[in-house]
């Protein structure tokens, strides 16, 4: 243990190291470790996918950390807590879904289709139009009606595994609230990050021989599972995009004038659902819009990085109107935003945030360096006044 | 039970809470692969803190002392029988996780990343962007598009950016003097 020390200045130099931006290569890990550690720890301090995993865990224990030390210090006497399997059961355990409940018809897939209700916090709507409000549990499980696990809760993000044996289709919805991002790992291990404001659909399980088709509303990037056999689309407002395995960010904001797509790997294909002959091929790097009212997609190549920061939080403008800023920062931030300075909405701006380093007032005060306006705070709502 | 206690007063306990619980609970996880259990281990070892059954000194003496108080605790947990009938759940070999590499590497790493967490918080906004631009490898020019800046005004701002991290790390490492051992 006297050895910590030495290890408590090695992780500040590496820490400084990575600040800068410098090449790690230059820290002396060596003398501590093995080729293959050192290698571990660089990938994990410094890969996006790492660093995201972590960042959600420890909202996860953030959430927890009151309650925990209220626990500690406030029933210290009553409340030992023990790690025996009685008490982890019971905590575990949310309930059972009976198979039967599944098998519905199309009327009722209807139900669930508006996603437009308000809705309280990170919502898995099921099959039979109940809903769980995912943020509240600490874990969960439904089962399908032979026990088997249908979808579990797990690090923060919902997974679901593949069984073989379900031939039928059966859908869940995931509603994203404002304000909130959530994760979701698909049956055949597709990963999906859904933004703020937005809703998927799929199935719960994929079926053997059918091609593999999700329903969305709003912003997600997927990282799709490769399977030549059973390609994946994601269809959105009338329009689809169509994959093999790749990775991509696929916007859709009924708010918004375009749907577009970024593609950051692989190759994808964007088509209207009427008409899957003429579709555009995307290479990466290159992002397809197809404008609302002019019926047409155009194709250009982009800085990926713009459309997918969005994951780690990051709100990047880039000669963004400022009417498009409000839209954005009501969506990050859950709050209402109105704006009586009308000349301003057509305001260029370029500039870049951390939701979960700046607030919404920080934002605001930034801009209006650039452009000056003044704004007041009433309960949840924002008034910019020229 | 070595040297004078003293024990720590509420306050320093509120502290050493807050600055170690998240970092705590990330290093267990990485034994238990567990969100509740992780949690559980390390409510258990500031629980016993509280209740004096274990003593610590300061804060700075602490924080090493209550990364080997966690880690001994994952492993009995991982030998309990309850988890030995989860087994299936846990995809590391036990083997691994004894050994003192292991501890080191995920110290190293939750350390490590705790503290450039820390430094982000703590900068201001365009300090802070040009920082967290610069870790993922973006040059200069590039950040200076992205911001609609000039070259110059980012060097500059990285150039406070990196005073002001270095006084905060020389902070951090007036926390780090001691070690106590009980």
């Amino acid at each position: 243990m006297p050895g910590l020390k030495k290890f408590l200045g090695l992780s500040k130099r590496l820490a400084t190291y990575i600040l800068k931006g410098e090449d790690q290569k230059g820290i002396d890990l060596k003398s501590e470790f093995n080729q293959e550690d050192e290698a571990y720890i660089l990938h994990n301090l410094t890969d996006p996918d790492k660093i995201r995993e972590r960042r959600e865990l420890r909202k996860v224990f953030e959430q927890q950390k009151e309650l925990r030390y209220r626990r500690i210090t406030g029933e210290k006497n009553t409340l030992r807590v023990r790690l025996r399997p009685v008490l982890k059961l019971a905590a575990v355990f949310l309930g059972v879904i009976g198979l039967a409940y599944f098998i519905y018809t199309n009327s009722t897939q209807n139900n669930s289709k508006n996603s437009n209700i308000e809705v309280n916090g990170i919502t898995l709507r099921l099959e039979d139009g109940s809903s769980v409000n995912v943020n509240s549990l600490d874990s969960m499980e439904t089962l399908y009606g032979n026990g088997e696990v249908a979808v579990k809760l797990q690090n923060g993000r919902l997974i679901y595994d593949d069984k073989a044996g379900i031939e039928e289709l059966i859908y869940n919805e995931l509603i994203i609230p404002k304000g909130e991002r959530y994760g979701v790992r698909l049956s055949d291990g597709t990963r999906v990050t859904l933004n703020a404001g937005s809703s998927l659909k799929y199935p719960v399980n994929f079926i053997k021989g059918r091609t593999r088709e999700v329903y969305l509303d709003g912003e997600a990037f997927f990282q799709v599972t490769k399977d030549s056999i059973h390609p994946f689309s994601v269809v959105s407002n009338g329009i689809a995009v169509k994959v093999l395995g790749t990775k991509f960010n696929f916007s859709s904001y009924p708010e918004n004038s375009e749907i577009s797509a970024v593609l950051t790997e692989g190759s994808i294909q964007l088509y209207k659902v009427e008409e899957p002959v003429k579709s555009s091929l995307l290479k990466p790097g290159q992002m397809a819009s197809w404008n609302r009212k002019e019926e047409n997609i155009t194709i250009s190549e982009v800085d990926v990085s713009l459309y997918t920061g969005w994951m780690d939080g990051e709100l990047i403008f880039k000669s963004t109107s400022f009417k498009t800023i409000l839209e954005r920062l009501e969506r990050s931030y859950n709050v209402e935003i109105i704006n009586n300075d009308h000349t301003l909405n057509a305001e260029i701006f370029t500039a870049s945030f951390h939701i979960d380093i700046e607030g919404v007032t920080d934002v605001l005060d930034y801009l209006k360096l650039e452009r000056p306006f003044t704004y007041s705070i009433d309960d949840n709502k924002i008034i910019i006044n020229p | 039970m070595s040297g004078n206690e003293v024990l720590i007063t509420p306050k320093e306990y509120r502290e050493l809470y807050d600055s170690l619980y998240i970092p705590l609970c990330l290093f267990a996880h990485k034994y238990l692969e567990n969100i509740e259990d992780s949690q559980d281990v390390v409510q258990d070892v500031f629980l016993k803190i509280w209740q004096k059954e274990l003593l610590v000194k300061d804060k700075a003496s602490a924080k090493p002392y209550l990364y080997s108080a966690v880690r001994n605790k994952c492993l009995d947990f991982l030998k309990s029988s309850y988890s030995q009938k989860r087994e299936k759940h846990i995809s590391v070999d036990h083997k691994q996780l004894e050994e003192e590499s292991f501890f080191a590497r995920e110290f190293v790493l939750v350390e490590t990343s705790e503290i450039i967490e820390r430094a982000l918080n703590s900068l201001p906004t365009k300090h802070k962007n040009v920082i967290r631009f610069g870790m993922r490898g973006m040059t200069n020019q590039q950040i200076a598009d992205r911001l609609n800046l000039s070259v110059n005004t980012i060097k500059s701002q990285k150039k406070v950016a990196y005073r002001q991290l270095r006084l905060l790390l020389e902070k951090d490492l007036l926390l780090i003097i001691l070690m106590y051992l009980v």
